[in-house]
């Protein structure tokens, strides 16, 4: 069931039925999570040596790019669409995941009408970052066309428009360079 | 105060270093991130696996979060890459289709078929849900009394007039208040 922005009275009923069924964690699950404890606040003095700290680091560093290749670890289309367990129809979304040194990129292909939209998500310390997409329309050609957009907060980025073919994509995060392997954006091959 | 302005004080504080908006961070997400994992087909070590580290993740991400609005679609898809990582790391390990089992005839052991929702949609649909349950749960009693007893099964629900004594809200008051609350809860999946 899709969200409903607007339900009438007796959708909201049924999806209130539903939400008043959803279980609670175990509660030594809850509890354990809850002994995580807060996040150390944020003191003067640390974030002052921090930022000093750090504009140190990032002036001699600065010209030092390490440049980091991104696994693959997951991609949906790589499964039998059954052994997924997730749905009984075939699923046009695409679902990749890689991991590149403490970093893992979340990244989705889902078609829309002729074209492909790519969204994704950084999970990492960053708090800041550029991707660029290359793509080309044929494997391995030279002419790729290039896109560049940012990582918003949550670290998620997006581009849409695009045509089926392959496309490259290099995230910028700090001083690291993470290539993720090519990836083939069109239909499903079976 | 609403939903998220209320999400909002729980991250400040749990920013300036309280334990108990921590301890209600954990309880407002914990049966969110619970649903999502629980759909993934993890078994039950895994799950809680995963659940533990969906709130270590989240406790080093609020430090550096600038919009609590989006933190519950940060959470859910926390939770759902989190267990899908565990589910391949699985994979690695044991054979997760039943085709050494005499008797299974190779059915794979992940066809959960839950609801035949596409994963995304599944997963909004729960942020839903989640959104809904809070609202309810914020009801002032008598109004989450109401709407336990008005959401109840066609086949368990009382009629009016027991409603209204259980209440002891007047027969032609349940309707007018019945509305409200339907608005109410209406505005919080639209907010």
């Amino acid at each position: 069931m899709a969200p409903l922005d607007s339900p009438s009275d007796d959708e909201l009923m049924a999806l209130g039925r539903q939400a008043m069924s959803l279980p609670d964690a175990p509660a030594h699950w809850v509890r354990r999570a809850a002994d995580i404890g807060v996040p150390e606040p944020e003191r003067p003095w640390k974030s002052l040596v921090g930022d000093l700290a750090g504009a140190v680091v990032n002036a001699v560093s600065a010209a030092v790019i390490r440049q980091i290749h991104a696994a693959l670890d997951f991609d949906s289309w790589a499964s039998p669409a059954s052994a997924t367990g997730m749905r009984s129809m075939p699923d046009r979304t695409r679902h990749l995941l890689f991991s590149a040194k403490g970093r893992d990129i979340d990244v989705r292909i889902i078609p829309v009408a002729e074209r492909y939209a790519m969204a994704g998500q950084v999970l990492g310390s960053d708090d800041f970052g550029t991707v660029e997409l290359v793509h080309r329309p044929l494997p391995g050609s030279d002419d790729g066309e290039s896109h560049v957009s940012s990582l918003d907060e949550l670290g998620e980025f997006r581009f849409s428009g695009l045509r089926q073919g392959t496309v490259s994509i290099t995230l910028r995060l700090g001083n690291d360079e993470v290539l993720l392997p090519s990836i083939d954006v069109g239909e499903r091959r079976v | 105060m609403d939903i998220d302005e209320e999400l909002l004080e729980l991250v400040v504080g749990c920013r300036a270093g309280d334990q108990a908006a921590w301890t209600a961070l954990v309880q407002r997400f914990q049966r969110l991130v619970f649903a999502v994992v629980c759909r993934m087909g993890l078994d039950e070590h895994d799950a809680a696996d995963v659940f533990q580290t969906v709130f270590e993740r989240l406790n080093k991400h609020l430090p550096t979060l600038k919009d609590p609005s989006r933190l519950r679609a940060w959470v859910v898809t926390t939770a759902k890459r989190e267990a899908l990582l565990q589910r391949q790391r699985a994979r690695r390990t044991v054979s997760m289709t039943m085709a050494d089992d005499e008797d299974s005839a190779g059915t794979p052991e992940w066809d959960l078929a839950d609801d035949a929702l596409r994963p995304e949609q599944s997963l909004s649909h729960l942020q839903q849900l989640d959104r809904l349950r809070h609202a309810i749960d914020r009801l002032e009693p008598r109004a989450r009394s109401l709407v336990e007893m008005l959401f109840c099964d066609e086949d368990e629900r009382l009629p009016y007039e027991d409603i209204a004594r259980q209440l002891g809200m007047a027969v032609g008051s349940l309707g007018p208040t019945r509305q409200r609350v339907l608005e109410r809860l209406r505005r919080s999946l639209a907010a």
